[in-house]
């Protein structure tokens, strides 16, 4: 579903992200783990197609993200790490704005609007201005706009940070219920343990490389716990 | 666009300032200037006459004037002009009455302060009366040899005003507007312009943008019509606003001040202010577009708003008769100076339709610079 093929990225002379390779199964929720600065953001970037890849090659659902770029943005619902609301907008207006721009057919938007905002539990807030709501609500209104147009694709940077437990725990379980769904979701945290609690599988990247890519499953087998894989990769690239 | 009609930076330069500044600027400062310096015109100056006591009748023949009193002074002249106890001094020989007697040359020094304007009024009043006292002299002489005063002035001349009375009105008009019509849109554009690119950049609403199906094109499209859209309210305000003024200006009877505006003339100047605000929102969305912040936008934005005033007020120094075509192509200046012509009612084709063209070639140029940075990922994303 999502097929990241010897991929870097420069910003001038910095290497921001260093010839990774990633391949995301279509219902597979895949965790890119690392710390701040690790080349998360600019990967999940590049697979949304804001940033265009340096080398290598990008596809989402068989459309690449260089030649195919409107094609690959249809089949993608993106979660950037800042919320980035219209403070002046109604959550409403905010997520048919969105979905107007993502060629939702207008006859049908107020019906998956609705939709939307239940699964979100949204709707007592869906005429409520951006700038009014909770840190939590503002996430779900982010979410609700990043999906209304019902993508195969998910990508989530960093979705709980900044939520308190009660937000964080709802968002978690909105990312496992797309997941049941039949969704395909490309998620990025650096916490261990939601990484470790909805991840299929995972990718520990470190200074734009990737370090180890594995499922849960088998890094729970083989290191007890995916922090103690983590610490071991990391260590193990510092030394 | 809704996000921007609620904002309330926006609403006050597209809405409060066209309706609070044009009555203000149209009929207020007119008003007030003409107001003060009728009030200056009319009152009594007091002036010293130095070595007064040498011409008795000279200088009762100024202090008989209405708007010229003469009072005695203890202190040098220059002193008393500079602390106000006298607006202005004459200095007359100590054998004035004798050599006016005598038919000889009289030299007559005036003191002022150039930079009073009360000042300014007692000098030209001191020369006004000097004037007709040496003409009632000669005259005086003339007469006394049997001449016809009328021998030294073998010329009469007679202006005769050939503009009509919409004419010079619209010409009083144009010289006022112009630039704060200018002024305005481009303020009104910028605001739209700096909320709508850099604005999404620090709302961290920008990235959301730029993953939906829509194309980036159609984006800076889409924001570019917003800001157009925003800028036309404002131009539809100021000229509700500027028929609200002059209506309310044409009741007011004070002379030279009588200002016209026409049906007519309206809609030509909301089209050429139209074509203005497609370049201000190009302008506005390249320059923003570039930023990194509100901050960076309004540095970029603020020496820009300055080229306006400056480009709108070089139409102060040229009289649209005799230009030639060359300031046609400059842009802001060249729809100033329509509107000049709009105003006094002497529209050139071809000076708008090189208004026309220039204006869109440029707007068209940075409309694509703008589009240009919004794909340009290293420009969009600044570090």
């Amino acid at each position: 579903m999502i097929s990241i093929q010897n991929v870097s990225k420069w910003f001038g002379k910095f290497k921001a992200v260093d010839n990774i390779n990633i391949e995301v199964e279509k219902g597979e929720i895949f965790g890119l783990l690392g710390l701040n600065g690790a080349g998360k953001t600019t990967t999940q970037r590049m697979v949304s197609t804001v940033f265009q890849p340096s080398e290598g090659n990008i596809t989402v659902n068989g459309f690449n993200s260089k030649s195919d770029s409107s094609k690959v943005r249809r089949n993608i619902g993106f979660l950037p790490t800042e919320v980035g609301l219209y403070d002046r907008l109604t959550a409403r207006e905010v997520i048919k704005y969105f979905g107007i721009l993502n060629d939702i057919d207008e006859s049908k938007i107020d019906d998956k609007i609705d939709e939307v905002l239940e699964k979100l539990s949204l709707v007592e807030y869906a005429n409520r201005r951006c700038g009014k709501l909770s840190r939590g609500n503002k996430q779900k209104v982010a979410i609700a706009r990043a999906i209304i147009h019902e993508p195969p694709v998910f990508i989530f940077d960093e979705p709980t940070s900044g939520l308190d437990v009660i937000s964080s725990r709802a968002v978690l379980d909105f990312v496992k219920q797309c997941k049941d769904d039949g969704r395909t979701i490309l998620y990025s945290s650096h916490s261990m343990y939601e990484t470790e609690e909805i991840c299929d599988k995972i990718a520990v990247i470190h200074d734009g490389k990737i370090l180890m890519t594995d499922s849960i499953e088998h890094i729970r087998k083989e290191h007890g716990s995916l922090e103690k894989a983590f610490i071991t990769a990391v260590k193990g690239e510092r030394s | 666009m809704k996000d921007i009609l609620r904002d309330r930076r926006t609403l006050f330069a597209t809405v409060i300032i066209p309706i609070l500044l044009i009555p203000l600027m149209t009929f207020g400062i007119p008003l007030l200037f003409s107001s003060t310096e009728q009030q200056i015109v009319e009152q009594t100056q007091y002036i010293a006459i130095i070595n007064y006591e040498s011409s008795e009748e000279f200088t009762k023949l100024i202090d008989g004037s209405r708007s010229l009193r003469v009072v005695v002074i203890d202190k040098p002249i220059d002193e008393a002009i500079r602390n106000g106890t006298v607006a202005a001094g004459v200095e007359i020989p100590r054998d004035f009455d004798n050599r006016i007697l005598n038919e000889q040359n009289v030299n007559i020094t005036i003191y002022y302060d150039a930079s009073s304007r009360t000042s300014n009024v007692a000098y030209s009043k001191i020369m006004q009366f000097l004037s007709m006292y040496s003409k009632n002299t000669v005259d005086e002489r003339l007469v006394n040899r049997e001449i016809d005063p009328q021998i030294l002035s073998p010329i009469q001349v007679y202006a005769s005003d050939v503009a009509t009375k919409d004419e010079v009105s619209g010409y009083l008009l144009s010289l006022i507007l112009p630039p704060l019509l200018s002024i305005i849109v481009a303020t009104g554009g910028m605001n739209a312009a700096i909320d709508l690119t850099v604005g999404e950049k620090e709302r961290h609403t920008l990235e959301a943008l730029l993953v939906t199906s829509t194309s980036r094109r159609d984006l800076i499209t889409g924001k570019f019509l917003a800001v157009f859209s925003t800028t036309l309210v404002s131009i539809a305000f100021i000229m509700l606003s500027l028929s609200g003024s002059v209506g309310y200006l044409s009741t007011l009877s004070v002379q030279q001040m009588q200002i016209f505006l026409t049906l007519q003339t309206s809609i030509i100047v909301f089209v050429i202010l139209s074509l203005m605000a497609i370049m201000i929102a190009s302008l506005g969305m390249a320059i923003a577009s570039f930023a990194k912040s509100f901050k960076e936008a309004n540095n970029y934005l603020t020496p820009m708003l300055f080229l306006i005033v400056i480009l709108s007020f070089g139409s102060y120094g040229l009289s649209i008769e005799d230009i030639g075509l060359i300031p046609f192509l400059v842009p802001i200046l060249n729809v100033t100076l329509i509107i000049q012509e709009v105003l006094v009612n002497n529209l050139n084709i071809l000076h708008l339709a090189l208004t026309v063209t220039s204006t869109l070639v440029i707007s068209i140029i940075l409309i694509s610079i703008a589009s240009w940075i919004f794909h340009k990922e290293s420009l969009l994303f600044r570090a």
